[in-house]
């Protein structure tokens, strides 16, 4: 997760604690809040890839040879753009951080832009296997890719109005402690979307 | 007495996650959920052969359900408390609480219908089995909406005291992603998307059982926090807001 490193860098005055006990204090990046919902919801991500990997393991052959069919041209393609786009997020934070706000407006429109290319190639992705015959009810690999990338992409929507949200904030000209931690927990949200799909991507289309 | 009377709501409402278990699991025996990509017989023979305890479960479902009221109530009376005035965030909170029994009812109701006539074409008796899980388990949107307006108040309390913390918005916002997939079991019949798979069913059941017992918890706290509110307004003579 990119911002863990570069949040321990960033000075958040903590309301009623003394400067000492602030510096010794491990900082969390966003707010401990956020990570009730993070790591919940990385928890039952488990849970999902732990089903498809059982279901994998009930017709081998099946998942390997439907995996073969997949573009993965593609799915390389939106591995390549999420990362970008994480990239993008951290530069954006650090620069909200610094008051650059142009900067960090620049940086969040990147990020959306690289979440609507992965829409549209999922799209593409979608149109191409359902015109090619690979529809959820083909087989068992099939249904858990549709549900499982659909879910994903349900969360990269999610992260769409997350990065809108991000781009009103990146515009004030000053951020409270709690919209800096707001900032925080949004951009740690993009990082798991983007973490979930790197996943899912060597679960669906590499694993041999 | 109002903390005890409003405590008391916060805890019937986990006595009723409790009862709605031993109703439908116990004694109904309908989770774990039948196969939806069983026949019409197979279907019908599971209401006649189980029949009566389908019935007895279902009868108390539809008894009982309107327990859930109070806890709702309390929720939305909190949810008044932040916004300050009978907004719509508050307004909307009281109208879908209005639905929320009927989730449970409303299915138990098609379910009992699908029990009473073991004799009747099974045909029938899918179609209202059908509704019955159509309801329990695909009608989502009414508590995720009520859930979402319960995260956006907790972020938005901006009072000394506020009444929840900050992580409870988190945690509905949680709950709310991870209820919405329930809502995809009118296309599949088979698979983790159908009404007795993994993603639309059991893991939006636990979630569910979680966020009641939690916001219960979280519903007693701000019930504390309401009444060492008006201690204070007491002490400096005040005049109390109608809550």
């Amino acid at each position: 997760m990119g911002t863990g490193r570069v949040s321990q860098t960033s000075l958040r005055p903590v309301g009623g604690e003394s400067s000492a006990a602030t510096r010794t204090l491990p900082h969390v990046p966003g707010e401990p809040g956020v990570w009730i919902f993070l790591f919940g919801d990385m928890v039952v991500f488990g849970v999902f890839f732990a089903t498809f990997m059982y279901q994998r393991a009930q017709a081998p052959e099946l998942f390997d040879a439907s995996r073969h069919t997949l573009s993965i041209g593609i799915g390389l393609t939106n591995t390549l753009v999420l990362l970008t786009s994480s990239l993008f997020v951290v530069t954006a934070v650090r620069a909200i951080r610094l008051s650059q706000r142009g900067a960090a407006q620049l940086m969040l429109a990147g990020a959306l832009v690289c979440a609507l290319i992965f829409i549209g190639l999922k799209a593409i992705e979608y149109t191409a296997k359902v015109a090619a015959g690979h529809v959820p009810t083909e087989n068992d690999f099939y249904l858990y890719f549709f549900i499982l990338t659909g879910l994903h992409l349900f969360h990269l929507l999610i992260g769409v109005a997350v990065l809108i949200l991000l781009l009103t904030q990146a515009r004030r000209s000053h951020l409270s402690a709690t919209r800096i931690a707001l900032v925080e927990g949004g951009a740690c949200f993009w990082h798991l979307v983007d973490l979930l799909w790197i996943i899912l991507f060597a679960l669906l289309y590499l694993v041999s | 007495m109002h903390v005890t009377i409003e405590k008391t709501a916060a805890w019937l409402g986990v006595a009723m996650l409790g009862g709605f278990m031993v109703m439908f699991w116990f004694i109904a025996g309908l989770i774990p959920p039948m196969s939806p990509a069983l026949t019409a017989e197979q279907t019908a023979h599971i209401y006649s052969d189980h029949g009566l305890r389908i019935r007895i479960g279902l009868t108390l479902m539809i008894l009982f359900a309107w327990l859930f009221a109070p806890f709702l109530a309390l929720l939305s009376r909190q949810v008044r408390r932040i916004e300050g005035y009978w907004g719509v965030m508050s307004l909307t909170q009281v109208m879908l609480s209005v639905t929320f029994p009927f989730g449970f009812s409303l299915c138990a109701l098609f379910g009992v219908a699908a029990a009473y006539r073991p004799e009747r074409n099974p045909d029938v008796t899918q179609a209202l089995s059908d509704m019955f899980w159509f309801i329990f388990v695909g009608l989502v949107g009414p508590l995720i909406t009520q859930v979402v307006i319960l995260a956006f108040c907790v972020f938005i309390d901006r009072r000394q005291v506020p009444s929840f913390p900050r992580w409870f918005g988190y945690f509905n916002i949680w709950y709310a992603v991870l209820g919405v997939p329930g809502c995809a079991i009118y296309l599949f019949k088979a698979g983790p998307l159908a009404w007795n798979g993994v993603f639309a069913f059991w893991i939006p059941l636990t979630v569910f059982c979680i966020w009641m017992i939690v916001t219960a918890i979280m519903l007693t706290k701000a019930v504390d926090v309401e009444a060492a509110e008006r201690e204070v307004r007491a002490a400096n003579r005040e005049w109390e807001p109608a809550a």
